[in-house]
């Protein structure tokens, strides 16, 4: 028989059980939808963060330190900042930064987050949005001004409704006045959750709440430099490192750490290939569960249909005739399956995209591998019922009511 | 000579007993007869019956059909030999529910490798030549009973075979279709085509020109009815 045919008499008899046929898809239509779907949200997620990245600008270094436990080991410190604002070319602005624990207290209500000790170059260099109010000066900065900018959610659980520019809030408290506040920017693996965040000038936080005295200086957590824009990110690493190696007297193991934007973004490519590839292989299982799932209703249809297998058989169709025709229409199940669940990937996707500031993304390789993957499951688990179904016995079938 | 079987023996295995079914059938069946196998349940008429189309194939002894010995066939050539040379007419007519008339009478030449032109051709002139002209389209569903088993005898008929091998074939049927199905045979036997009809029920062994009686597995009686 031609496979035309045999295509042809295998659609009837999908056609004739429609809503079986549907039925028996399901399984794959969500394994399929759910690859599709876990493995477009994947690489959104990646080109999420390398847009967040892109916002931050590829030409930030961070300075920071390493292995405080070691013996030997200098913390970062003002004066280092002093000598790297003067002392390495390639570097056009200097930030240093320091952080800790605090509590924030207004009128009853009270909130736990991060004081920040930054100066305004910082603010210029990581562009924070303003959404109300204004940041500090580097005038206040050198005055010590009791000011603070706070970040949204916790702006939000202090004052709810009311306007929080201009009140007086409790820092671990010190009474500091609202200036303004602000959300958290773009990914900023180094800052941590800057929605929580109390911003306040470094010479405060410095005063007030992080002793910080060493013989070398203030204590800092980190120190932040922009590169010339003649300059590449390289030039900065290694000027850096090497000044510092020189001031902290390092004979072994660096006591600090140089990182740049593009090594934070490397690793959490890494991770997210990762997570990628473990989101896309669960799913996967539900494809093999979406087979078996196949196979069962098929067993069950040439059950069913054993008086009609019975019948072709005693009309002359051969046991190749019979395994093609079951064959072809486990395939066409697990195929039409794959594009409905495509489909359904498809949508989700989109609805996902529409609602989230993640974007899935669809990929070419992931729907060529679920459209290959559910011809490939329906072959498989297709085979076992149509040789059943091929090798039933004429007589006993047709006798079967 | 359509049919000839020497010797054909059954033997079932049934928890390690052996159940002769057919001990020793010796029959011939020439071109244009109309035979009834007739014999109460357990005779062995239905493994006569399945040996007969190519369904079964006997344990020892040979049969010859058209000069082929279908008893040492392989599996493969016999789905071959019930497609051309036999048309099954069963008791509850095995007509596909979702498919029409037209595509009904049309699989056999399906499994023999017609072109879909030719097949259509052929089982419209099929449907013409049982009186269902008329009724190509209808489901089994939407056609009575007895024209449902005209429908099947159309089917059988498609391929051309050397014999038409009913069961049963008014076993569901009141007795006036029963009839109209009866009157129908005949008409086709004296068109010159070989019928064998499988039957406990003696009015339609009756309608037959030879009644072949089957007791325990063994040939009882072969009456040749005299034509008036």
């Amino acid at each position: 028989m031609p496979w035309f045919e045999s295509i042809q008499v295998s659609v009837s008899a999908l056609w004739a059980n429609r809503l079986r046929s549907l039925l028996t898809m399901l399984g794959l239509i969500i394994g399929i939808g759910a690859v599709i779907l876990m493995v477009a949200i994947g690489v959104g997620a990646q080109r999420y963060v390398k847009d967040q990245f892109k916002s931050l600008g590829t030409n930030v270094v961070v300075l920071g330190s390493d292995g405080e436990q070691r013996k030997g080991f200098r913390p970062l410190t003002t004066y280092d900042a002093a000598a790297l604002e003067t002392q390495v070319p390639s570097v056009s602005k200097i930030a240093p930064f320091i952080a800790e624990n605090g509590r924030a207290v207004w009128k009853s209500k009270n909130a736990s987050g991060r004081m920040y000790g930054i100066t305004p170059a910082l603010v210029e260099m990581l562009d924070f949005p303003v959404l109300k109010g204004r940041f500090f000066t580097e005038k206040e900065v050198q005055e010590r001004a009791r000011v603070v900018v706070l970040g949204q959610e916790l702006s939000g659980e202090l004052f709810g409704a009311e306007e929080p520019v201009g009140k007086e809030v409790l820092v671990q408290g010190q009474p500091m006045t609202v200036i303004g506040v602000t959300k958290q920017i773009a990914f900023k693996g180094y800052l941590g959750y800057v929605e929580r965040g109390m911003m306040m000038p470094i010479t405060v936080v410095h005063e007030r709440y992080i002793a910080g005295n060493t013989p070398f200086g203030l204590k800092l957590g980190l120190i932040f430099m922009e590169a010339k824009p003649d300059a590449s990110v390289e030039e900065v690493t290694f000027q850096v490192t090497n000044l510092m190696r020189q001031r902290h007297q390092i004979m072994g193991q660096d006591d600090f750490f140089v990182g740049t934007s593009q090594q934070v973004l490397d690793t959490f490519n890494s991770i997210a290939l990762v997570l990628t590839a473990l989101l896309g292989f669960t799913a996967a299982i539900s494809l093999v569960v979406g087979g078996i799932n196949i196979m069962n209703i098929m067993l069950v249809s040439v059950t069913e249909r054993t008086r009609e297998i019975g019948l072709r058989k005693a009309l002359g169709a051969t046991e190749e005739v019979i395994l093609t025709q079951f064959i072809i229409e486990a395939v066409l199940i697990s195929i039409l399956g794959g594009i409905f669940g495509l489909a359904l990937g498809l949508g989700l996707a989109q609805i996902i995209g529409a609602f989230s500031p993640l974007k899935p993304e669809v990929t070419t390789w992931s729907i060529w591998l679920a459209v290959g993957v559910s011809g490939g499951v329906g072959l498989f688990f297709g085979v076992f019922p149509a040789r059943r179904a091929a090798r039933l016995d004429p007589i006993l079938a047709l006798r079967t009511d | 000579m359509v049919i000839r079987l020497e010797e054909i023996r059954k033997i079932y295995r049934l928890n390690q007993t052996d159940v002769p079914i057919l001990k020793g059938i010796d029959l011939t069946i020439d071109k244009g007869e109309y035979v009834a196998i007739m014999g109460p349940s357990g005779s062995g008429k239905s493994t006569l019956m399945n040996i007969i189309g190519c369904l079964d194939q006997p344990t020892s002894g040979s049969y010859w059909l058209n000069n082929y010995n279908v008893a040492t066939m392989e599996r493969k050539f016999l789905a071959q030999v019930r497609n051309r040379q036999i048309g099954f007419i069963f008791q509850q007519f095995n007509l596909l529910p979702r498919a029409d008339a037209l595509e009904n009478v049309a699989l056999p030449a399906l499994y023999a490798g017609l072109g879909s032109k030719e097949r259509k051709q052929r089982a419209t002139a099929m449907l013409e030549r049982v009186g269902l002209g008329d009724r190509l389209h209808n489901l089994p569903s939407q056609l009575s009973g007895g024209q449902q088993q005209r429908v099947a005898i159309a089917r059988a008929l498609i391929n051309q075979p050397s014999i038409l091998l009913a069961d049963e074939p008014t076993g569901a049927l009141d007795t006036r279709t029963g009839q109209e199905v009866l009157n129908l045979f005949e008409e086709l036997n004296q068109e010159g085509l070989t019928l064998v009809v499988i039957t406990h029920d003696q009015e339609v062994g009756d309608r037959a020109h030879r009644i072949v009686r089957l007791r325990d597995g063994m040939l009882e009686t072969d009456l040749q009815a005299v034509l008036v």
